[in-house]
């Protein structure tokens, strides 16, 4: 049974047994009224008839004649006589019923003086009153009160008829209601139901201050949260899918020079120069490969350890980093220019903080021109941390590019990157870098102008007694 | 001649598919750049067009609208292996979809099929007045036909399709055969044989500790 449908049945069921306990009430106070005011009439007529008869007694005691229940019966009959419709008398005199009958099997011994009994003979309805005169005389008048009953079942069924068809319009308005009631209801079970299909943008938004309304907003809420956690997974098992896919195919490319050169230099012998150039290339592809391998395992192996960081000195980092790029931008014919040398140490890992420095020495080396300068970055901030980084006046970075060169294998220009030997995952992995220092990456970068890479890592006071 | 051209921002792939191509017989042009390539459409005619999808100006779908009213064939290169993606390539009319990384000898075979299937050739090799049919199987010297094993007409096709190359043996064998080879009697039992039947007895060379190899025309005498 629907929760609508027992609502309904509930509020009629109270309904009619209010209703009917009402009116029931009502009809019988009514009925008990009415039954009163004959009652008052009749025992007037009653004591009426009693006196007349007693004075008859009294007044043939008063002439000394032998009273006879004749001369009684005499009496009675004359008031019988004058009585009004519906009204009958009985003289019971001397343990004898002298005048009149009684109605139904009521004895005249059973009632004693001064009593009124109803009874109900067929369809009659008869108040029966009976008074104890004197010499032993009893007199019972009989009054028919059947149309008062008749009046009260009349009034029962108008009630009756009345109660029905206000409970079958109180029915069907209670349904209706009861159902608007339980709309809310049928609405979040049919939503819960869609969202667990999946539709996760559903909400049921039920407007009011109620307890349905309030299970609504808790219940959107849940949905929410759902519909968010949800995104999240979808969006990082995207990222997932992005990478293995940018992944596979930078490992296809150079695979396919490789396994395509190598395959010429096995099946045919080729003059010296076409072997040169594909011996050239299948080694050029396999060391970015190498180098692709090598970043990635770096890549993955920062995002699954914490890290244990420790002081370092700035000055050692600085040194290996010149040490590895000299070479790189004497053969790019680039200036390296190294910052002033000073003693700082910051929290990090060293061989990382190289690796973030050679990266973007890399990068800056690619975007620049012949003749220009990189320069490697590190000076105070005047809140004490210390600005790591790496600046060029090179390309620059497209500014609707800016947000996505930490994507890994992302690349602006895919075919010069290729051609510098790029693997896209540089700044992906400087960025991993800067994350596992507890800090960002910060690009700035002008188009045509330049760029600037920079981090910024927490100083510890070195031991030195230098100034930081 | 068929010409070719090849549209490949990787400078190493380009190159090795023009050498293997070349190799085969096709005259090639190599291009790098999307736009470079569109331009080089408009002035020229081509039997074939390898595109990459992914290259720098405009797109191996955008050029394959500007290769579609002069009736080339396209094939594309790509690393993009996603159903989708081939699915696309081939709705907007590719004739074919090489899916990186690719061995030469597939190239080479989806290269001939589409061209022959185009009907702009790629059916019969020629060698001085050998011509070798390589849908039905026959090789026919000046003009009457000569009768090849399987095996022999395999070797010879090796030999006419890297033409002026030494092929080695144990790649020879590799591919007529299938699998590693054990002794080398039975490739130089082939190729006396083969030697025989067609007369080429000069124009098949022994090359020294590497194989065989079929010279030009223009080298012989």
């Amino acid at each position: 049974m629907k929760f609508a449908q027992k609502l309904g049945c509930a509020m009629v069921l109270v309904l009619a047994v209010s209703f009917s306990a009402g009116g029931c009430a009502l009809l019988y106070g009514d009925f008990a009224d009415r039954l009163a005011e004959a009652d008052t009439q009749n025992q007037a007529q009653h004591s009426l008839a009693c006196y007349a008869v007693e004075s008859e007694i009294l007044s043939l005691y008063s002439l000394g004649d032998a009273i006879t229940g004749e001369d009684l019966a005499a009496q009675v009959e004359e008031l019988s006589s004058t009585a009004p419709e519906g009204s009958a008398f009985a003289l019971w005199y001397q343990n004898e019923m002298v005048w009149g009958e009684l109605p139904g099997d009521i004895l005249p011994a059973d009632m004693g003086s001064s009593q009124l009994r109803y009874i109900r003979t067929g369809d009659t309805v008869s108040a029966v009153y009976c008074s104890d005169l004197l010499d032993g005389a009893r007199l019972f008048s009989v009054f028919d009160v059947t149309s008062l009953y008749d009046a009260r079942t009349r009034s029962l069924l108008r009630f009756l008829t009345m109660e029905g068809v206000v409970l079958l319009c109180s029915a069907v308005v209670a349904a209706l209601l009861s159902r608007r009631m339980t709309r809310p209801l049928a609405l979040l079970n049919q939503v819960s139901g869609e969202i667990a299909a999946g539709a996760y943008d559903r909400r049921t938004a039920v407007p009011g201050n109620d307890e349905v309304a309030q299970l609504s907003r808790s219940f959107d809420h849940m949905a929410a949260a759902v519909e968010d956690k949800v995104a999240q997974l979808e969006l990082s098992v995207q990222q997932r899918d992005d990478f293995m896919g940018a992944f596979t195919h930078e490992l296809k490319t150079p695979m396919t020079s490789i396994i395509g050169y190598a395959d010429m230099l096995r099946s045919v012998q080729c003059d010296p120069d076409e072997q040169k150039e594909a011996a050239n290339a299948i080694f050029h592809e396999a060391k970015r490969l190498e180098s692709l391998s090598r970043k990635l395992l770096q890549l993955l192996h920062l995002s699954d350890e914490a890290l244990t960081l420790g002081p370092v000195e700035l000055e050692r980092v600085l040194a290996a980093a010149e040490k590895l790029m000299t070479p790189v931008c004497r053969k790019a014919g680039v200036t390296l220019r190294m910052p002033a040398r000073r003693a700082f140490t910051v929290r990090g890992d060293a061989d990382l903080l190289v690796d973030l420095l050679c990266n973007l020495t890399q990068n800056a080396v690619k975007a620049s021109h012949e003749g220009q300068i990189v320069e490697i970055l590190c000076r105070p901030r005047r809140d004490g941390a210390i600005l790591l980084g790496v600046a060029d006046a090179g390309i620059g970075i497209p500014s609707q590019a800016v947000s996505r060169v930490t994507e890994p294998f992302y690349m602006v220009d895919k075919s010069r990157a290729r051609k510098s030997g790029g693997s896209g995952l540089g700044l992906a992995l400087c960025s991993s870098i800067a994350r596992a220092h507890g800090t960002e990456l910060r690009i700035q970068s002008r188009e045509g102008r330049g760029t600037c890479v920079t981090v910024t890592l927490n100083s510890i006071p070195s031991q030195g007694g230098d100034t930081p | 001649m068929n010409r070719i051209l090849i549209v490949e921002d990787e400078t190493n792939i380009a190159r090795l598919i023009q050498m293997s191509l070349s190799r085969a017989g096709y005259s090639c042009t190599v291009l790098n750049d999307g736009m470079e390539a569109a331009n080089c459409i408009e002035q020229n005619s081509f039997d074939l067009a390898l595109l990459d999808i992914m290259l720098p100006g405009l797109d191996g779908y955008a050029l394959l609208e500007y290769l579609r009213p002069m009736g080339t064939p396209v094939i594309f290169i790509t690393a993009k292996s996603a159903l989708k993606d081939r699915v696309q390539g081939l709705r907007l009319g590719a004739d074919d979809y090489l899916v990186k990384p690719f061995e030469i000898e597939e190239l080479m075979a989806r290269v001939e099929t589409v061209l022959r299937r185009t009907g702009k050739g790629g059916r019969v090799l020629t060698a001085f007045d050998v011509e070798l049919d390589t849908v039905s199987r026959t090789v026919t010297k000046g003009g009457k036909p000569l009768d090849l094993t399987p095996l022999e007409f395999g070797l010879l096709e090796q030999l006419m399709r890297n033409r002026g190359a030494a092929l080695y043996r144990d790649v020879l064998y590799e591919r007529v055969w299938g699998g590693e080879m054990t002794e080398t009697r039975t490739l130089d039992l082939h190729i006396q044989r083969l030697r025989k039947k067609l007369g080429w007895q000069d124009r098949i060379e022994t090359v020294y500790k590497v194989g065989y190899r079929l010279k030009k025309e223009e080298e012989t005498p």
